[in-house]
């Protein structure tokens, strides 16, 4: 039982020492500057070179649970289509709230750029059908479509003129938490050549290597580090910039808290032998 | 025959379903237990078959009629189909968990408040979802008194104030749960594991300012080998290296894995109570 | 960094005959071990942790439980089946209550069936409960608040985590840590491996997923398609260290290998 409760009382302060290092430091809280890695580069550089008259599309596969990293990254992207004075469309079709937590992001930084919903971006809403719907979707988008999130049919949609298939997108940039990248990597970028982006969860990072190296998809961000070093090559900080400090004290709190287990199993064992 | 249809051709198409499905169902119910068996194998290789010969024959080819490959133009209908019939759990969850939680209030079983607060939550969140998603004015048409923006309010609670929060906050736990497991779990006792340990660290300190803080006065241009140095370029080689081949050598096995169980299940060589034949072990 | 232009629509000669290789090696391994080849399986650890994990519930006198994570009607809840019916028939046979929570309708169907049969198959139908048998929800958190919360409610004694695991992976392997059950996990995720290792007792990596309805029940079809996937692995191996060599040569010497002909005959 004394070893039950030492274990108890341990993970205890372990969850007080967490939980007291995001607090200050969210309240807080200094935005820094991360310098760009490679793969955020290349994202930038692939919206960068994206026709203004075509539509990129954002689809937004994530959840209130992973908002902490996909938001802040889909509001970096989204501000940077905003800047650069892109037309996008928001669609979900893994996370029913994917495309209303998007849509929130989207009309929060309208009002900072005067974008106007219908002329500026869509919200094509939550689809169902899952990966039979993205392999018909290439081929005939307004029919897949329909309506946007408001029930607006999308030939009433201004931003939506002109657009009938995969030719008429630049790029899908897939924001998710989950492993839905490979199903536009199979039915987009490996039947019609259309550029993929990621923005994914840190866990899901190592997962997005081979596809990056591969050419398959044309840049990652990687987690919250993702955005913050995105909002430094937008020039703005946000709210990835904003929690890095909180990011680097968890960090280095979980590299002492192994070192510091390590250290006293040690001793632990060093006291047996004795 | 899979194009949108309209009208008196709709409800034709919709009666023939409904009158084939009946005439499968008849059948299935009606077919001895021996003959069940056959019919599952012989649907799941044809299954099988459409979408394996539709992928390893080519797009074109002159032995094609039209030139085109025939099976191309009905996967998405196909797809579609799997879809729909999919569709049809959504009614069989509501009806599982309606059953369940309705059962722990009529029995009064340990924790039946909680059996309370779903159906609170979940008629809630339906009747207001819906309601200011397509008749927001309706509440007031019906003489109730209340406008569209009142629903949207209460819907904004439910969602906003707390479906969002609730899965943040299950989220959140996380961080600490890594924490005391790395407190608890982590522990360095061959070279692997400290070898695996000290990339650990790179990474994690590769993703962060105090790490970049660590190591800024190394050189930054590339041409310069200290520049490897430098936590976050040493993290991305990582990452784009062995971490990369790692995570390749393991989808290897796993697709070599999944093709061998799809064998099996496509010829019906699966063996196992679940699939009923037992062979001898040898 | 690369371009890789494989086309994904449709497959080109080579890659129809790297499957057919690969299957046909498959088929040959089950062929053989169904003519009485005794084939070898090395020992895994993990698979062989799940019959001493039963036990140790039935000692205890508290149940089992098992599940399948966010996975839906795949490959990979196939095999979770099959696990599912081992253990299920292990708990029948000791009187162990097995509780199967669910994120996916289809599955629960399935799962249901599955634990039902193997009561059956034990002589004990009666001990079937199919309110053990819960679909919780499809929403991530919300499955892993319920099976946590099962977990600690019910006191399980042993956990079994086989299937397609997300985020939820840490939440439920520590949370099972915490509530004092062994754990055995084996997901094809290869992102939450590195959770389970840390906070489970046993995992099962990569490949070994898929080994173990052979290795459980060791029937010659399953054992001699896993040697199968074993030499088709070797095939993929070889055409790597080929194509790395070719890659190679192609980049010192451009004038005699003008181009990587193992990639191009690939699709790439």
């Amino acid at each position: 039982m004394t070893g039950q409760g030492a274990a108890e009382r341990s993970r205890h302060i372990v969850f007080a020492l967490v939980w007291a290092g995001v607090v200050i430091t969210l309240v807080w809280s200094v935005p820094t500057r991360m310098p760009p890695s490679p793969p955020a580069q290349m994202l930038y550089d692939a919206i960068e070179k994206c026709p203004p008259d075509k539509l990129i599309v954002l689809s937004t596969s994530w959840d209130v649970g992973t908002r902490g990293e996909n938001g802040p990254q889909t509001a970096a992207i989204v501000r940077h289509l905003f800047k650069s004075n892109r037309k996008f469309a928001i669609f979900g079709w893994i996370a029913p709230p994917g495309p209303v937590l998007a849509e929130q992001i989207a009309q929060r930084l309208a009002k900072q750029y005067h974008k106007r919903y219908g002329v500026d971006w869509v919200n094509w809403g939550y689809k169902t059908g899952l990966a039979p719907m993205i392999q018909a979707l290439p081929k005939d988008v307004p029919a897949i479509i329909r309506e946007d999130l408001f029930h607006t049919p999308v030939g009433r949609i201004p931003v939506m003129k002109g657009v009938r298939d995969y030719r008429d997108i630049a790029m899908v940039i897939e924001l998710t938490g989950t492993g839905s990248l490979d199903t536009w990597i199979q039915f987009w970028q490996g039947v019609y050549g259309t550029q993929i982006g990621y923005a994914c969860t840190g866990v899901m990072v190592p997962e997005a290597f081979p596809r990056l190296d591969a050419g398959q998809i044309k840049g990652v961000l990687k987690g919250l580090v993702g955005a913050a070093e995105y909002e430094t090559l937008l020039g703005v900080p946000g709210d990835g910039q904003q929690r890095m400090t909180s990011q680097s004290v968890v960090h280095v709190l979980v590299i002492a808290l192994i070192l510091l287990g390590n250290f006293m199993a040690l001793r632990a064992r060093r006291k047996t032998k004795t | 025959m899979f194009g949108p249809k309209h009208g008196a051709e709709l409800w034709v198409y919709i009666g023939a379903t409904a009158a084939a499905f009946v005439a499968v169902f008849a059948v299935l119910h009606w077919l001895p237990v021996r003959f069940k068996r056959w019919l599952v194998v012989v649907c799941a290789f044809l299954g099988g078959l459409f979408y394996s010969l539709e992928y390893y024959l080519p797009a074109k080819h002159r032995w094609f009629p039209g030139g085109e490959n025939p099976l191309s133009p009905l996967v998405i209908p196909m797809g579609n189909a799997v879809a729909v019939v999919s569709g049809f759990a959504l009614a069989l969850g509501l009806i599982n968990l309606g059953l369940v939680h309705g059962r722990n209030i009529a029995r009064a079983r340990p924790g039946w408040y909680n059996s309370v607060a779903f159906f609170v939550a979940l008629i809630s969140m339906i009747v207001f979802g819906l309601w200011q998603s397509y008749v927001p004015d309706a509440a007031r048409a019906a003489g109730l008194g209340l406008s569209g923006r009142q629903v949207h309010r209460v819907y904004d609670v439910l969602f906003n104030g707390l479906f969002q929060p609730l899965g943040a906050t299950l989220f959140s736990v996380l961080a600490f749960y890594i924490a005391s497991a790395a407190f608890r779990a982590f522990r360095i006792r061959t070279a692997e594991a400290a070898f695996m340990m000290v990339s650990a660290f790179i990474v994690m300190l590769g993703q962060v300012p105090v790490g970049q803080w660590l190591t800024q006065g190394l050189p930054t241009s590339v041409g310069n080998p200290l520049h490897y140095l430098r936590v976050e370029n040493a993290a991305n080689w990582l990452y784009s290296t062995w971490s990369m081949a790692g995570v390749r050598a393991v989808d290897f096995g796993i697709a070599v894995g999944a093709l061998a169980m799809a064998l099996r299940v496509w010829l019906s060589l699966e063996r196992g109570s679940f699939f009923e034949v037992r062979e001898s072990k040898k | 960094m690369r371009s890789a232009t494989v086309k994904t629509e449709h497959a080109n000669l080579g890659q129809a005959i790297l499957f057919l290789a690969v299957s046909g090696v498959i088929l040959a391994g089950i062929f053989l071990s169904r003519r009485g080849r005794q084939l070898f399986i090395r020992r895994i650890p993990g698979l062989s942790a799940i019959d001493e994990s039963i036990g140790r519930a039935t000692e205890m006198g508290r149940p089992i439980l098992f599940t399948f994570g966010l996975a839906w009607i795949d490959i990979v809840s196939m095999q979770a089946l099959a696990i599912l019916s081992h253990i299920a028939r292990l708990a029948a046979r000791f009187g162990n209550r097995l509780i199967v929570p669910l994120a996916d309708v289809p599955l629960y169907t399935l799962a249901e069936e599955v634990c039902r049969e193997a009561y059956a198959a034990e002589g004990k139908p009666e001990a079937f409960n199919p309110d053990d048998i819960i679909f919780l929800s499809d929403q991530q958190f919300a499955y892993a608040a319920g099976v946590i919360g099962l977990m600690h409610r019910e006191k399980v004694a042993t956990a079994f985590y086989f299937g397609y695991f997300y985020a939820e992976s840490l939440l439920l392997a520590e949370s099972g840590q915490i509530a004092g059950a062994v754990q055995v996990a084996g997901t094809p995720a290869t992102t939450q491996i590195p959770f389970f290792m840390v906070a489970t007792d046993y995992t099962i990596i990569g490949d070994e997923y898929f080994a173990g309805s052979a290795y459980l029940s060791r029937e010659p079809t399953l054992v001699g398609s896993l040697v199968g996937q074993d030499v088709g692995k070797g095939i993929m191996l070889l055409l790597i260290v080929a194509g790395t060599v070719l890659a190679v040569l192609n980049k010192i010497m451009p004038g005699i290998f003008t181009q990587n002909y193992l990639a191009k005959w690939l699709g790439g």
